[in-house]
């Protein structure tokens, strides 16, 4: 079992070696720089007519996401009432 | 008629700075559409205010603005606003949560402006309620 482990471990060991050819440089720009941020910059305005743009990616561009966020939030306040509060809150 | 911390200046000074802190998180709410700030931060806000007056004024003053019972409510309320927003979208013949055809009546500026702010509505009343509630829950004393 703990040579099982082993062979995993130095097996990931070499997928993430092998991953790091392809992070870009410190302080260079990576693909997310160039294709995906450029779009939301120039067609911001254009399609949503949004003066904020982290306003615009939030809420119009990304709406599913902060859905799935305030979901999260409110997700943990159920939590927090049901371990805790249950008898208070009826 | 003191508060939890049995200080006048403490009661006299929360009392002043509840309506500002409320003032501050609607401005953020209502200006996030241009300015820095967005549902998130008005929600924390709100509730910095509520919390504010729970640790400070007397029981009866601060249940007067936001119950345990009135949170856990006011957070239902937004994620219901929010999920309803893209349910009305997709109804007017758009995508889920596709602002540009919400109301037939206005073009697609104003659609696109009031669909971010009812989105921002509901996270504000989400996160505001579930940090009372959360609040509550834990310092509660028994």
């Amino acid at each position: 079992m703990k040579i099982k482990n082993l062979a995993v471990l130095i097996l990931f060991g070499f997928v993430l070696i092998f991953a790091q050819k392809d992070i870009p440089n410190f302080g260079e720009p990576g693909p997310i720089h160039e294709k995906i941020n450029t779009v939301y910059l120039s067609e911001t305005y254009k399609k949503t007519h949004t003066k904020n743009t982290i306003t615009a990616v939030l809420a119009d561009w990304r709406g599913v996401d902060t859905l799935g966020e305030t979901m999260v939030v409110f997700a943990a306040g159920l939590a927090v009432l049901m371990i805790l509060g249950a008898k208070k809150i009826k | 008629m003191r508060g939890p911390t049995k200080s006048l200046v403490v009661d006299a000074i929360s009392r002043i700075l509840i309506p500002c802190i409320f003032t501050f998180a609607f401005y953020i709410l209502f200006f996030g559409h241009e300015s820095p700030g967005g549902g998130f931060q008005s929600g924390a806000l709100l509730a910095s205010g509520v919390i504010l007056s729970r640790m400070t004024l007397p029981e009866k003053d601060t249940l007067i603005i936001m119950t345990d019972k009135q949170a856990l409510r006011i957070a239902v309320t937004g994620v219901l606003i929010y999920l309803l927003t893209g349910l009305i979208a997709m109804f007017q013949t758009g995508n889920y949560l596709d602002y540009s055809k919400l109301f037939s009546a206005l073009n697609s500026s104003m659609n696109h402006y009031w669909g971010i702010m009812f989105i921002e509505i509901g996270v504000t009343l989400c996160v505001a309620g579930t940090m009372v509630l959360m609040f509550d829950i834990l310092g509660e004393k028994n």
